[in-house]
């Protein structure tokens, strides 16, 4: 019994650094923007795409491929703002967006999938690791990739915290967050950060899917659970904070993980969404309410 | 240094300002009073770049600036202090210092904030705090602070003595007259009308989004029809206009 439960425990941890990368840039982008982005997943899709192709066609090294996407789906993620959400928000002037901003990204999750099908067909890709080997921790065993996704998300979650908290760039996010009207009158310049938000946000996404592609195949809509299991991840780490969703994305994956040793596994998709439907009836604000700030 | 002509604007279709005009000297400072509603904040906003005014001219330095962004404006060497200070209340006062000198060096924010911590020794003391923790007195002080790291010609100052007790607004006049001294202009949007005849070079009343006086306080003081119209019938309307 405490065999199994440590090993779920260490394959839920595992999990977790897929579901922060993902789930902190999906939150970074809420905080900030107030943008909900339904084209996350799609980042994440790209990214192994341009994994692929960086590893299968190109033949260059796995971590090239993972560097090639995160360069990729920034340099994607820095268009989207400019050219889409600021045309809408100076279309609607002062106006509230209602669900506009929704509709979108759910436009763009569409154009991005079907432009993928197009390009690269709906064939499942496999991108070969970018490490080989298993760790065996006498309870379980874990891949060495599944730890490169651990260990990866560690250290970028880390510099993407440390950066929020002491680059000056990373304090005018956080000052944007918070108060955008001030934020301009220091001379922060929003289009800008709003643009290095969403580019920063969605590199993660792509990161992930770079590292996830030799686990998981490469199709166009690899990403699309994943986005739908990362709002339920935001939710309960307060929309719009990047540290609760960091903390949620582990609760969450531990919570799956384990919950096959009390019910069957094909429930375990499932946790996430009743947590997700209970935290909005009982506390919608999530566990820690939103804030970019600290 | 500043003048706005002719200028009308408003929220979304509902026009605040009808063909407002005024204008700021270099070195001066220059008070906005009026009753509620008269369009004063809306036109410290559009003087900085918050809305953009529906028709006439904000001009800086002989420079149109209507349609300019807010940080744009700013760069130009003009510090904004929205009327509940700005700041970052979940941030260290440290870090809205830090913030204060976004667009300069790293050296000359470093010279600037060690000088805010010189003049008021009770930030440095308070520096790792929540700025939400200060007072309201402190609050504003800080903010006052911040906009002064980059050295700005003007400051806009959107009722600095609101919500304050009477020795907190005596302070934070004693530093604006301070700063006015050396060479800062300010434009100053109050309802304290005894606060700003104190110190004001040059005064404008605005009704109903249009201008009703401009002159110095003493002719405001003297002026019968405006005393009655914005001061009370004596001239003191408890402390609001």
């Amino acid at each position: 019994m405490l065999e199994s439960l440590l090993e779920f425990l260490i394959q839920g941890v595992v999990l977790g650094g897929l579901y922060a990368l993902f789930a902190v840039g999906l939150s970074l982008i809420f905080g900030v923007l107030d943008v909900i982005n339904v084209a996350h997943g799609e980042f994440f899709a790209i990214g192994g795409y341009l994994a692929f192709a960086a590893v299968v066609l190109l033949h260059l090294p796995g971590a090239l491929g993972v560097l090639g996407a995160a360069v990729g789906t920034f340099l994607l993620g820095l268009a989207v703002y400019p050219l889409l959400i600021a045309p809408l928000k100076r279309r609607l002037g002062g106006r509230p967006p209602g669900p506009l901003y929704l509709v979108l990204t759910l436009g763009l999750s569409t154009l991005l999938q079907s432009s993928l099908l197009a390009i690269a067909g709906g064939d499942y890709l496999r991108v070969p690791p970018q490490v080989g080997g298993i760790l065996d921790l006498g309870v379980t065993a874990v891949s060495h990739q599944r730890l490169l996704v651990l260990g990866v998300a560690a250290a970028l979650l880390t510099a993407l915290f440390a950066f929020l908290r002491w680059h000056p760039q990373g304090l005018a996010v956080r000052a944007v967050a918070l108060n955008p009207d001030a934020a301009q009158a220091m001379g922060i310049n929003l289009p800008r950060i709003f643009a290095l938000t969403l580019a920063l946000g969605v590199a993660l996404a792509g990161v992930g899917g770079a590292l996830m592609a030799p686990l998981f195949n490469v199709y166009p809509a690899v990403g699309f659970p994943l986005t739908i299991k990362a709002f339920a991840i935001t939710i309960l780490g307060g929309m719009g904070n990047p540290a609760g969703a960091l903390v949620a994305s582990f609760l969450i994956s531990v919570a799956e993980s384990l919950s096959v040793m009390v019910i069957p596994s094909q429930w375990q998709n499932l946790i996430a969404f009743a947590v997700m439907i209970a935290m909005l009836l009982v506390r919608p604000r999530g566990l820690f309410g939103r804030a970019v700030t600290r | 240094m500043l003048a706005l002509e002719g200028v009308r604007g408003g929220y979304g279709k509902l026009e605040i300002l009808q063909a407002a005009s005024l204008d700021v000297p270099d070195g001066a400072i220059v008070g906005i009073i009026g009753p509620n509603g008269a369009g004063k904040s809306t036109l410290l906003k559009t003087a900085f770049g918050y809305l953009a005014p529906w028709a006439g001219r904000v001009v800086l330095d002989g420079h149109e600036i209507a349609g300019r962004r807010p940080d744009e404006i700013m760069r130009l060497g003009v510090g904004y202090l929205s009327q509940a200070g700005g700041l970052f209340a979940e941030m260290t006062v440290h870090d809205n210092l830090v913030l204060g000198g976004y667009t300069i060096s790293s050296a000359e924010k470093r010279r600037a904030i060690e000088d805010v911590y010189a003049r008021f020794p009770l930030f440095w003391e308070r520096r790792r705090q929540l700025a939400g923790a200060l007072s309201g007195g402190e609050q504003r002080l800080l903010a006052i602070a911040r906009a002064l790291i980059v050295k700005p010609r003007l400051l806009l100052l959107d009722e600095p003595s609101a919500a304050l007790a009477p020795r907190f607004i005596d302070d934070i006049y004693a530093t604006l007259v301070s700063l006015n001294r050396d060479g800062l202009a300010m434009l100053i949007v109050e309802q304290n009308v005894e606060a700003i005849l104190a110190v004001a070079h040059r005064v404008f009343v605005l009704d109903l989004g249009r201008n009703a006086f401009d002159g110095t306080p003493a002719e405001l003081r003297g002026s019968d029809r405006i005393r009655r119209l914005y001061l009370g019938e004596d001239g003191v309307e408890g402390t609001t206009a």
